[in-house]
């Protein structure tokens, strides 16, 4: 809605913002994804991956990021079938992308996909395929690999040798190839570059071996090949293509090791390092390149593994690309993973692991902080809900001035990397990344930040209305009540969580606690520094903090780490995702205050780390690891700090105002004859007076309002916690409002629309712009958000302009559905509706089968009204039942118009 | 056709198709390894003596236009008779270091070899100009003549024929150290690579060039002879000069292997032209001829002619592969006869089992006796090496050995005999427990060519099984009685052997067979086979890759087809 901008708040207008952050748990849509053999992600735009994977049941699939959707993912199909392999190939230079598939035994070749020409969420419609076959109909195609002027298939057919084909895309006539040795069937392909020579390479089984080799396309001249054998320490499971600057690709060759082959320039030499660390057998590896920087991410059942060439020299806090960093455990449960191809990408990628159900995973070094940052992806089109820990901030406006924050934006942006929800609307957020939130007249939303860990960065915001940046700390909150709760190791040893149990494991070594204790407070005063700027009280601290007491077989053994290796190189993120659980010693800290941040020194056994931290995020992260050196992990911290819902009480709640609301709308069916006389009455007045305006309508009527405004409230993510979701009512799965209404409602508008007519007929075409008003003030009120009152008024207001005789046909039209609508309404409201998102919260938290209509917006009352209850009076609002009872009571006599 | 005459005289003979070495040729071409560029000005300093200045140099180009200019002015002032011009001009030659004779800026394209029909000796090599001068001063007081080097071609022959290596001469060339190595192992992987064979060309006489094949700048015949000549013996005169023909280039490392099976001793070169299907290129070979086990090599005028080329009787004649290799089959045979020994071994290393013959005409015998009590069970186990031939699609050898067994068991009644029954693998009567008729077992095994020239050996094996050999009906029930307790222990330990043997070969040649150390493996490892099977059984494997092993018997050989695909390891 277009609003005049003189009405509009501006800079002058002294806006306050109010806010809160709460740890608190929240909930959002997921979609199940299959572990396939192939995962395949590209930057479609600047922070837009798309994802390709198979379906459950085979098909090819792409995961879409939409900023600002619901989930923040859209899903496209692209096959109708079972696709048996997939490949996409992204063309740097005329920056356009195709993807080749299996399906039918066939190879399918889209087309071609430019990036900034394609609309990318209609691309499962707009997308045509060419088609081609092997030569013979025996032979099974089993995989193909598409490059940016050839794609090639390889085919199988029993007791012969493996044939590969290779087309041009220009004009896709295969031409076939024979393997230079007897292998029966390839295992992996790609097509590549190889000593200035395209070509193949190829991975397959000759006998009990396993071959890797690069066979180049037939020359022109003579019609011969270039062809090299790969040799490593061990078989080769798996091989990584990365083109360099010449046009010759680097391998990366995985087994027990990985090894690198980079061809020398001029030179026959072909350069092979074998990488540090010794594996299990790696299934599967990927690398990636930013210029001179290379990110290798290896797959084995210990996990997903990283290692880098961006080694972070702790003596210079530089950066140099000579030396490989040890391989170290991202992700202990992916089974599948692929890095996000695109320009300057290097560690953004996506994992899969169906251990717990099924869990598209994105994993992301942020460049800031260097932390490392795991979430879970969710699709639109849900079909299951995921339970986040997140930090939830209710933000809100507000100014003295007599103008709106209609069509007002925000600009949300924070100190490092995050996916936030903003009113469940998904957006990346981050130091060069803004998001813009729109407000409505409310000017309020609520930002949600699931996390693993207590840390976080502060959020900033930015608007035209603003004098100054805001910038809230998400964790402060947090922050404070562990300032209060662990001040010593006697307060962890006594603290329990909010169900009673102890957070720290009974028995942990009270020296431990002590420095445990003494740590976090350190660190505290840390965060304090560093939010205050530099006139912190911190100038220099130091501290022990670890696993005094033996080794516990919770803790996640680090395979790469545990073999004491040096952990030189790795930047701090790295150090903390994956090197600090695996440590064995304990360790000691010494924090300093420097000039552009905070110096953290660690010492762990022999082994010395240095890093400048400069955001509160890192510290956060810190303290976290200090609390799992007590073995307290976030899960325990969580049930300790977070606000937890008190379901029961609200449930309690919501039944009272369903009961009473219930017991209301009886009241109103018996009331309804005492309304048409009111309304008679006044249409007769009117008829004499012409001014429907002038009516007097008793205020009595407006009592009831379940969606009053909490205008009076502070800002509070608790007592919002559900109006944060009520976009779902609305927008959710894109079908108009009307369909979402019980159905019977329905019936009633479409037999008073037909009666219409005639009616209609007499006072034209402008009336019936009119009834619709009426209509969808009806359906709001129905809902719950119009009065009764004010529907009546609108009513009467509405039908002020027409012909009187026709406004007593029509009250009566009206009347005689409203009384049907009535008695439908008792039925309708509590007729069981499937709303995204918050059914099966519902669900979930009551352990309900089903929620109706009434539920819905019985619920939108009764949890802020609880929370609030509770914190201001300690206890819930219908704690004894009398209170309850005399509640509902009072819905018997809500509708009476008092007129007398 | 016996293999010596296929192989004229050689052990093995390795040949490589004319396409695949220009290809190559082109390859080191394409990525600057052999050098693209001849910048180079030859002359004679004051002391006659020979220097040059090459476009390394920065004032090359200054050079030969100062030198181009002030010959000029030299002819000139010849033509006007004006000598103390001429004197002032010669001494100017001197002091400036102009005193050239001749001068190279071009750009080559990658050298072409091509084999010569019913020559087997030599093959001719085309240096292949693409652009650029040459510039040349038949005398002193001439203009330089300056030719267009477009397209022109210097084709000259290489007498391949003459180059040999042996183990002798290289170890004569080694170090000390070196030496052992050498004679330990053979000729390496390194001297079978492009590479090798490009520096092997020094020793042609450039200046033989072949006038009908060349095709040089109008009217410089002797000129570009000259210059040509002279460039050579300016610049890459000497050994040690990696500059071979003007192509910068070294050998190629390549890494040590194992020693192979089949490792050559000494090489020596022929070619084999054909224009089979009119394809020249595909069908002429360049073959490396080789001698094993320090066989002297032949010495006879038609040794290394091979009657045809080998690459005719390629079986996969793609852009894939570059040629074929072939071992005489009486070679061969030495590992097929590893793999009798390796089937006796499994049977002779079980307990009680006797050898009674190897393997004489295809046939082993061996036996066991065994006794009950005072009954006697005694058996025969003879294995028949029924068939070596090739798969059905040539790509592999199948070998076939047949396990037949007799047994005679004789019961005894207080030192008596009383009566005796023969079970056979053709016993045709079943009873009680024996429930069908006899049928010999197999053992087959496929031999595949495996990764850098090792092999791959797959198997199958088919149990036997026994039946009476008469009618046990016509025994009588006493014997029978007595007989059957007897029956139960034929089962366990007849049976015990073959099911030894299956394991045994299972594990053997299984996927683990290179990790597992048990102890009958073990016993087993002196066997040439089980230690072929996972080594190097074909020479050069860190350099070509092997492919389709078939036997051909009317040569007399075995035949692979192979590609040239060198090991890139650290």
């Amino acid at each position: 809605m277009n609003v005049d901008p003189k009405f509009q708040i501006t800079k002058n207008d002294n806006v306050t913002v109010d806010f809160q952050s709460e740890l608190m748990h929240n909930y959002f849509p997921e979609s199940a994804i299959k572990a396939g053999t192939t995962i395949r992600s590209l930057m479609v735009a600047p922070e837009q991956p798309f994802i390709f994977c198979l379906t459950t049941d085979g098909k090819l699939q792409g995961i879409l990021r939409t900023e600002g959707s619901a989930s923040g993912w859209t899903q496209l199909l692209f096959s109708e079938g079972k696709v048996t392999s997939f490949e996409l190939e992204y063309n740097t230079e005329e920056d356009y992308f195709q993807i080749a598939k299996v399906e039918n035994n066939k190879v399918w070749i889209s087309d071609e996909i430019p990036l900034n020409a394609t609309q990318f969420a209609t691309l499962d419609k707009s997308l045509s395929w060419t088609s081609m076959e092997a030569l013979h109909a025996d032979e099974t195609i089993n995989k193909v690999s598409i490059g940016v002027e050839k794609v090639v298939f390889s085919t199988t057919s029993k007791g012969k040798d493996a044939n590969y084909y290779v087309a041009n895309l220009d004009d896709l006539t295969p031409k076939l190839s024979t393997l230079f040795e007897n292998g029966m069937k390839i295992i992996q392909f790609e097509l590549g570059n190889f000593q200035y020579n395209d070509g193949v390479f190829m991975l397959y089984d000759i006998g009990k071996e396993r071959s890797f080799v690069f066979q180049s396309f037939p020359d022109e001249r003579y019609g011969k090949t270039s062809k090299a054998r790969f040799e490593s320490d061990d078989d080769v499971n798996c091989f990584a293509l990365v083109e360099s600057d010449d046009t010759n690709d680097i391998v990366y060759a995985a087994g027990k090791n990985i090894h690198q082959f980079v061809t020398g320039i001029e030179d026959e030499e072909v350069d092979v390092i074998k990488l540090p660390g010794t594996f299990e057998a790696i299934t599967r590896i990927r690398a990636a390149r930013n210029d001179e920087y290379h990110s290798v991410w290896s797959l084995n059942e210990q996990g997903l593994h990283y290692q880098t060439n961006h080694f972070f020299e702790q003596k210079t806090q530089q950066f140099v690309s000579n030396q490989w960093t040890q391989p170290i455990v991202m992700a202990d449960d992916a089974e599948q993973f692929c890095c996000v191809k695109g320009n300057g990408i290097r560690n953004q990628l996506f994992s899969i692991n169906t251990k717990y159900g099924s869990e598209l995973t994105s994993l992301w070094q942020d460049a800031t902080t260097t932390l490392w940052n795991k979430k879970t992806l969710a699709i639109k089109e849900i079909d299951s809900l995921k339970k986040v820990e997140s930090y939830s901030a209710h933000i809100r406006f507000r100014s003295k001035a007599t103008k709106t924050f209609q069509g007002l934006q925000v600009r949300l942006s924070a100190e490092s990397n995050l996916f936030v929800y903003v009113d469940n609307e998904s957006y990346h957020i981050g130091p060069d990344k803004e998001a813009l939130i729109p407000l409505n007249v409310n000017a309020e939303f609520t930002v949600i930040c699931p996390v693993k860990e207590l840390a976080s960065c502060r959020i900033l915001l930015n608007a035209d209305f603003l004098e100054n940046t805001v910038a809230i700390n998400l964790a402060s909150q947090v922050l404070e009540d562990l300032q209060q709760k662990a001040s010593s190791g006697e307060d962890l040893a006594s603290a329990r969580k909010q169900n009673g149990d102890l957070l720290v494991p009974e028995g942990t070594d009270t020296n431990t606690l002590n420095s445990a204790a003494d740590g976090i407070q350190k660190m505290l005063d840390a965060a304090k520094t560093m939010e205050n700027d530099a006139n912190g009280s911190l100038q220099r601290s130091s501290f022990t903090v670890g696993q005094l007491v033996a080794p516990n077989t919770q803790m996640r053994a680090s395979h790469v780490a545990a073999s004491s290796v040096s952990h030189h190189g790795l930047t701090l993120g790295d150090f903390l995702h994956a090197v600090w659980d695996g440590a064995k010693h304990a360790a000691e800290f010494i924090v300093e205050k420097v000039k552009d941040g905070l110096q953290f020194v660690i010492k762990i056994g022999e082994q010395v780390f240095n890093w400048i931290v400069k955001t509160i995020r890192e510290i956060g992260a810190f303290i976290q690891k200090i609390f799992d050196a007590i073995k307290v992990f976030f899960k325990d911290l969580f049930e300790f700090l977070a606000f937890l819902f008190d379901w029961d009480a609200i449930v309690e709640t919501k039944n009272a105002f369903k009961e009473f609301t219930n017991v209301a709308i009886i009241s109103l069916k018996d009331e309804i004859k005492n309304i048409r006389k009111f309304v008679d009455d006044t249409l007769d007045k009117q008829i004499e007076k012409f001014s429907p305006e002038l009516v007097d309508i008793p205020d009595s009527l407006g009592k009831i309002d379940p969606s009053q405004s909490s205008d009076e409230k502070t800002a509070d993510p608790r007592a919002n916690w559900l109006n944060s979701k009520k976009n779902y009512l609305h927008d959710s799965s894109g079908k108009p409002i009307s369909s979402q209404i019980p159905t019977d409602f329905t019936d009633v508008f479409t037999s008073f629309t037909t009666q219409l007519k005639d009616i209609l007929v007499k006072s034209g075409e402008g009336f019936k712009l009119q009834m619709d008003i009426i209509f969808d003030g009806f359906k709001k009120m129905i809902q719950g958000e119009r009065t009764f009152l004010d529907f009546l008024k609108l009513l009467l207001q509405k039908l002020a302009g027409l012909s009187l005789f026709l406004v007593k046909q029509l009250m009566d039209l009206i009347f005689v559905s409203l009384d049907s609508l009535i008695s439908l309404a008792q039925v309708g409201l509590n007729k069981q509706w499937e709303i995204p998102i918050i059914t099966p919260i519902y669900k979930a938290v009551t352990k309900s089968n089903e929620l109706t209509f009434l539920d819905v917006m019985c619920l939108f009352v009764a949890i802020p009204t609880t929370i609030l209850y509770k914190i201001g009076e300690g206890k819930a609002p219908f704690g004894d039942g009398k209170t309850k009872e005399e509640f509902i009571n009072r819905g018997k006599t809500i509708f009476q118009l008092n007129l007398n | 056709m016996k293999g010596n005459e296929t192989l004229a005289g050689y052990d093995m003979v390795l040949a490589l198709s004319q396409n695949t070495i220009n290809y190559q040729f082109s390859q080191l071409h394409k990525r600057n390894i052999i050098h693209k560029k001849w910048g180079v000005l030859g002359g004679k300093t004051t002391d006659d003596k020979n220097f040059h200045v090459t476009d390394q140099d920065a004032g090359f180009k200054q050079k030969i236009n100062a030198w181009i200019a002030i010959q000029k002015e030299i002819e000139k002032a010849r033509k006007d008779n004006n000598w103390a011009e001429i004197g002032n001009l010669m001494n100017r030659v001197q002091s400036e270091n102009l005193n050239f004779t001749f001068g190279w800026e071009a750009v080559l394209l990658a050298p072409e070899v091509s084999f010569i029909k019913d020559n087997t000796k030599e093959v001719f090599l085309e240096l292949r100009f693409k652009s650029g001068k040459l510039y040349y001063r038949e005398e002193e007081t001439k203009a330089i003549s300056v030719f267009d080097l477009k397209d022109a071609l210097y084709v000259f022959k290489v007498p391949i024929g003459q180059l040999k290596v042996s183990k002798e001469n290289m170890i004569l060339d080694a170090g000390e150290s070196a030496k052992t190595i050498i004679r330990e192992s053979g000729l390496s992987d390194e001297d079978f690579t492009i590479q090798s064979l490009f520096l092997n060309f020094e020793n042609a006489n450039i200046s033989n060039f072949d006038t009908t094949k060349s095709k040089l700048p109008d009217g410089s015949d002797s000129d570009f002879q000259n210059a040509i000549a002279n460039y050579f013996n300016m610049t890459i005169a000497g050994s040690g000069n990696p500059y071979v023909l003007g192509y910068g280039i070294h050998r190629k490392k390549i890494k040590a292997t194992e020693k192979a099976m089949f490792q050559p001793t000494s090489l020596a070169f022929s070619t084999s032209y054909s224009n089979k299907n009119k394809q020249s290129g595909v069908f002429s070979a360049l073959n490396f001829l080789m001698m094993l086990n320090d066989t002297k090599p032949p010495t006879s005028t038609t040794a290394g002619i091979l009657p045809h080329s080998l690459i005719e009787l390629g079986k996969d004649t793609s852009s894939s592969t570059d040629g074929v290799f072939s071992i005489q089959q009486n070679h061969f045979n030495t590992y097929l006869d590893s793999l009798d020994q390796y089937v006796q071994k499994t049977f002779t290393n079980l307990d009680g089992v006797e050898l009674q013959h190897g393997f004489e005409n295809g046939v082993m015998k061996l036996k066991k006796h065994d006794t009950h009590k005072d009954d006697t069970i005694d058996t025969v186990y003879t294995v028949t090496k029924e068939y070596v031939k090739n798969t059905d699609d040539n790509s592999g050898i199948k070998v076939r050995y047949k396990i037949e067994i007799s047994i005679k068991v004789i019961v005894k009644a207080w030192f008596v005999k009383v009566g005796e029954m023969t079970l056979s693998t053709s016993g045709q009567y079943t009873k009680g427990d024996i429930t069908s008729k006899g049928s010999a077992g197999y053992l087959d095994f496929t031999i595949k060519s495996g990764k850098t020239g090792r092999f791959d050996l797959l198997h199958k094996l088919t149990k036997p099984s026994i039946a009476y050999d008469e009618n046990p009906n016509y025994f009588e029930g006493g014997f029978w009685k007595v007989f059957s307790h007897i029956l139960l222990l034929i089962f366990a330990w007849v049976f015990a052997i073959i099911d030894a043997i299956v394991n045994q070969i299972a594990v053997d040649l299984g996927k683990d067979s290179a990790s597992s150390s048990s102890a009958l493996i073990e016993k087993l490892n002196d066997i040439d086979v089980l230690n072929q099977t996972n080594k190097v059984i074909l020479p050069l494997g860190k350099v070509y890759a092997f492919k389709n092993l078939r036997m051909d018997t009317e040569r007399d050989i075995v035949a692979y087809d192979i590609s040239y695909a060198p090991v890139i390891e650290k």
